[in-house]
């Protein structure tokens, strides 16, 4: 994913930087003491309560569905389906299991207690880290954000959030937010670019969330270093499809088509590389073309555009150099290879084969609507060629045999896998989400996504008692051997082990007792 | 970006014929999608039956849900202009008065519409019928009027040098001698002398109206297609343009899509006389009931005639019976009442997206078809005809409404400039914008119609709207 790249300033349908008002330094600072000080109020008010107000945005959600898919889609050129489905019916998905997962996932937890420990309790809080800093891309503008702004707040954080300069949706998460008083109030919304970026991470936020590109990342992650903040970052994928020839072969081809081109090919996990096994692979070409030529583009529709446009020009630009690229090297176009229109941000999609190493299609992630088809012939192959890239988001693998999808599975280097589907761990919120190498790491989403937004706090609690424990001083030659005998009894399988045990157990306690 | 027009326009015949010209001119990249196929004036069949089969939707065979209607519309390059006689009369201020009641559409008005009327005319051969093209269908109907004290006149036609050969009736199932001013003959191939192009056998299944541009989808030959044009413009028709909304799910947008649908219901009488008549022969139809006291009672009587295998199935039952009937063709005088419908109808779809058009007759509708009826019989009995038979089917030719034009977004479906309510990309300009049954002739008006929409369209695009140097057809009067 691709956010904070200056947009060209000239061509139709881009925005010019110049526009963009910055956030300055002292307006930071004020944000982050009142964030600070909402943080502290927000410790008071008990998870249920948040819990209250995650209702209260659904109400409002779904009662503005309408409205809010007509400021994504002008802000992103989607198609209206895309909008509605992936963004805010996601988006409710999201919100609805947070409510019924939250008290389980945050709930004090208890742990054992060893035998050596023997009369005491051990217990976990998860606590929130603070004021966090959210920055979000501008893909998906409206999941990404505010379910990422919702586990900070319903975890107990208070949250400064940047969203992405290009789809800044201004006023959309105010008006939203203002149903909950209390979100309102922790939740600090900063407009502007890498420059506003890089002096919200100035002030030292509890950790930052970064969803975007690499390149982006990696400095946000430097300069995160220097002042040892906590980074999540979730990057960008060059995902593959493996489509075994035991498939069905009308749905893997729909599937991979809605994998490699929804919201135009502009998601972090979208299928970017197809490989076909050798038996099927002419078929699958075949009617892979036929398919994606019935395919429609268009946004600002009433729901019954497949495809929409490209939200930013430097991604369109990709792509086409993508496509030239390949077809300089020796790629075939089958179908699409173009802009809709030059005055159109919209690019045709486009099945490319006849594929190679040297091409930038092949190693470099595209980020738009292209389906490079590749071929392949075994199960070991297969792996070993598509684990070879620096990206390691997600994947799915196609097969009747689900013992070899399995197996395959495993061996992917990837944060998530869909057998016989499409993206569709992210269709459910109990799955974590995020991926390995140029990927990123740390998850959002699930049980391990809630988490990384709290920091975990171990208790242990004795009784008070006159009871001196024997590993408290003095030290005395009579202990140290009691001790030896100790790590020989509790570390042995002998079937008297606890008897031997307490036999230990009782001595060190009586010479604990006694003075030096 | 070979797939994306400046305009695109769905259908060929009097309002998408006349539209190509008009935008392609300008320059603009025009494409032109049609569901029929593309004839010329040597391929065109002269038999009937494949005239029906061929030319039209249906072969020929829409009815409405009663089943006691029958729509007849062109599925050919050049739509309903190339299987229609193409009289050309201009509306009267009584069609644009009743129209602006219900539009308020402000140039619904004859002062302000004469303009875009000669502006079609200049390109089109226009012809009035004379006493020596009268054939005996017509002597008989003049001489009828005369006997009842009714007023008839010339009709007015749009044909080129027509050398009649005797054998005018088969120019319903397309004109062999490129001379009935169809939009095949006249708009068409001015259009394409500026470069638009013309897709045939391409029936389009949905619009996808979008901020920029108009996806258009359907298929081409069996095949999925898709076009995007910057503008698009409907023009399939009362039934298709309404079917083609429907099918794009736009009804709930648009309060009014399908309602306001009227046909014109025709009624002929057959009547039988000792003499040889054939009707058949010549001009057919040369002569109009002109008497002002129609328009009041809200009918037209027309001079008209059919081919055997449309007088045929007028005729009920079978055998000898039926047989007694046809042999007697030549002996058979026609005249038919054709009813200016008050009653509108309504088109839906049905799940599995075919038509239905619901179109009932008023009593006030009967009652005029019962009125014009007594009339027609009056004038055979003036005449001494010895048997005569009213025909128990009615036929719809002029279809029109569904889309009305309007400024009330909840009782019409465009705007004044012709915009589909709600989608600026989107505009309609044919006989589906009809606001209620004129009672007249459509097919100049939709010309007219069109003309002056392609000037909104040009405008929205910030394009100019005339040009110098507009070649112009000789016209014949
Ligand atoms: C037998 C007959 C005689 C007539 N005589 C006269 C007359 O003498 N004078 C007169 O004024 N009027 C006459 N009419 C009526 C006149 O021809 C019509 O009113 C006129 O043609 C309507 O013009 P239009 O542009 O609205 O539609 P049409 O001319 O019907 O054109 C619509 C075109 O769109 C095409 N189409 C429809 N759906 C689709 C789709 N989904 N995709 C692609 N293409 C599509 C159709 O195939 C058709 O070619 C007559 C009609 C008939 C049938």
């Amino acid at each position: 994913m691709n956010t904070k790249t200056k947009a060209k300033a000239t061509k139709k349908h881009t925005i010019s930087i110049d526009q963009i008002t910055e956030t300055s330094e002292e307006q930071i600072i004020e944000t982050y003491s009142s964030a600070r000080k909402a943080f502290q109020r927000l410790q008071k008010v008990p998870l249920k309560n948040r819990l209250e107000d995650v209702e209260r945005l659904i109400d409002y959600v779904r009662d503005h569905k309408e409205e809010i898919a007509d400021i994504i889609c002008k802000e992103t050129r989607k198609s209206r389906t895309d909008a509605m489905v992936s963004e805010i019916m996601g988006v409710l998905d999201n919100f609805e299991w947070l409510i019924h997962n939250a008290p389980k996932i945050l709930k004090d937890k208890k742990v054992s207690t060893p035998i050596t420990l023997m009369g005491k309790k051990s217990k976990i809080y998860h606590e929130p880290l603070g004021t966090v800093l959210i920055i979000a891309p501008w893909n998906y503008p409206f999941h990404i954000s505010i379910t990422s702004i919702l586990a900070a707040y319903v975890t107990g954080n208070t949250v400064v959030f940047k969203p992405s300069e290009v789809t800044p949706m201004t006023g959309l998460m105010e008006k939203i937010f203002a149903v909950a008083p209390m979100i309102e109030q922790s939740v600090f919304i900063t407009y502007g670019t890498g420059t506003t970026a890089q002096r919200l991470i100035d002030q030292r936020p509890a950790k930052i969330f970064f969803t975007g590109s690499a390149r982006t990342g990696k400095r946000i992650l430097a300069q995160a270093a220097e002042k040892l903040i906590p980074v999540d970052l979730e990057l960008g994928g060059k995902d593959q499809a493996i489509v075994f020839d035991d498939v069905n072969i009308d749905r893997a081809v729909a599937g991979v088509i809605w994998g490699a081109l929804t919201n135009a090919g502009q998601s972090c996990s979208s299928v970017e590389r197809i490989y076909v096994q050798d038996k099927i692979y002419d078929q699958f070409i075949e009617k892979l073309t036929v398919e994606v030529n019935k395919l429609v583009l268009n946004t600002g529709d009433t729901g019954n555009a497949d495809i929409g446009g490209m939200t930013v020009d430097f991604q369109l630009d990709i792509a086409r150099k993508q496509v030239e690229d390949a077809r300089v090297k020796g790629a075939k176009v089958l179908t699409g290879g173009e802009m809709l229109h030059e005055n159109e941000m919209f690019f045709l999609p486009t099945i490319l084969t006849n594929l190679d190493e040297s091409m930038d299609v092949v190693n470099e992630e595209t980020f738009g609507p292209l389906l490079p088809v590749f071929k392949f012939s075994t199960e070991e192959e297969v792996i070993q060629i598509t684990n070879n890239t620096q990206f390691g988001l997600s994947a799915s693998v196609w097969s009747k045999d689900l013992t070899r999808a399995d197996r395959v599975s495993r061996q992917l280097e990837c944060g998530a896998v869909s057998i016989n589907n499409v993206m569709l761990t992210e269709g459910n919120p109990s799955l974590p989400f995020g991926g390995c190498k140029d990927s990123g790491f740390g998850r959002q989403k699930g049980e391990e996504g809630l988490l990384g937004y709290t920091r975990s706090k171990s208790i242990l609690v004795d009784k008070d008692s006159s009871i001196i424990e024997p590993n408290w001083y003095p030290y005395t030659q009579k202990k140290y051997n009691l001790f030896v005998d100790l790590i020989n009894v509790m570390f042995t399988r002998s079937p008297i082990k606890l008897l031997k045990l307490a036999l230990v157990g009782i001595k060190l306690d009586s010479v604990s007792k006694k003075q030096r | 970006m070979k797939k994306f027009y400046d305009y695109i326009i769905v259908g060929s015949g009097a309002s998408g014929g006349a539209l190509s010209y008009y935008l392609s001119r300008t320059g603009a990249k025009v494409l032109m999608l049609e569901a029929g196929k593309r004839y010329s004036s040597e391929s065109f069949s002269s038999n009937e039956m494949h005239a029906n089969a061929n030319l039209m939707w249906g072969g020929g065979t829409e009815m409405n849900t009663n089943a006691d209607q029958i729509f007849l519309r062109g599925k050919v390059v050049g739509g309903g202009t190339v299987i229609n006689q193409c009289l050309l009369d201009r509306f009267d201020d009584v069609a644009y008065e009743d129209w602006r009641t219900q539009s308020n559409i402000k140039f619904h008005k004859l002062d302000m519409m004469n303009r875009h009327y000669d502006e079609v005319e200049s390109h089109l051969s226009l012809y009035n019928m004379q006493k020596e093209d009268w054939n005996g269908n017509a002597e008989l109907y003049a001489k009828g009027f005369d006997n009842l004290g009714f007023e008839w006149s010339p009709l007015r036609r749009g044909q080129a040098n027509c050398n009649n050969d005797n054998d005018c009736i088969v120019c319903l199932g397309g004109c062999a001698r490129k001379s009935k001013q169809s939009t095949l003959e006249t708009f068409i191939p001015m259009a394409e002398s500026n470069g638009m192009t013309l897709v045939s056998e391409f029936e389009v299944a949905e619009v996808i109206h979008g901020e920029s541009f108009v996806t258009v989808q359907g298929n081409c030959k069996g095949q999925p297609t898709t076009y995007y044009g910057a503008k698009c413009i409907l023009a399939s028709g009362a039934i298709g343009t309404t079917k083609l909304l429907l099918k794009s799910q736009l009804q709930n947008k648009l309060p009014a899509l399908g309602e306001n649908f009227h046909c014109h219901p025709q009624w002929m009488s057959i009547a039988f006389f000792d003499d040889i008549i054939d009707s058949h022969k010549g001009y057919f139809q040369t002569l109009k009931s002109s008497d002002p006291r129609f328009r009041d009672w809200g009918f037209k009587l027309e001079n008209v005639f059919a081919g055997p295998i449309a007088i045929a199935l007028l005729k009920q039952g079978y055998g000898h019976d039926h047989q007694q009937f046809m042999q007697r063709y030549r002996n058979m005088a026609c005249i038919e009442v054709a009813v200016r419908d008050q009653a509108a109808g309504k088109i839906t779809l049905n799940n599995s997206g075919k038509v239905i058009i619901k179109k009932p007759l008023s009593d006030g509708d009967q009652q005029r078809a019962n009125h014009g009826n007594r009339i027609v019989k009056d004038m055979f009995n003036s005449l001494g005809a010895y048997e005569t038979m009213t025909s128990p089917m009615r036929i719809g030719l002029h279809l029109m409404g569904g889309c009305t034009i309007g400024e009330n977004e909840l009782t019409s479906v465009v705007n004044e400039n012709f915009q589909v309510h709600g989608m600026k990309n989107l505009f309609i300009a044919d006989s589906s914008t009809f606001p209620n049954a004129p009672g007249i002739n459509p097919m100049l008006t939709i010309l007219a119609m069109a003309h002056r929409a392609s000037e909104s369209i040009l405008a929205e695009s910030g394009q100019r709207t005339t040009q110098p140097n507009i070649a112009t057809k000789e016209v014949v009067a």
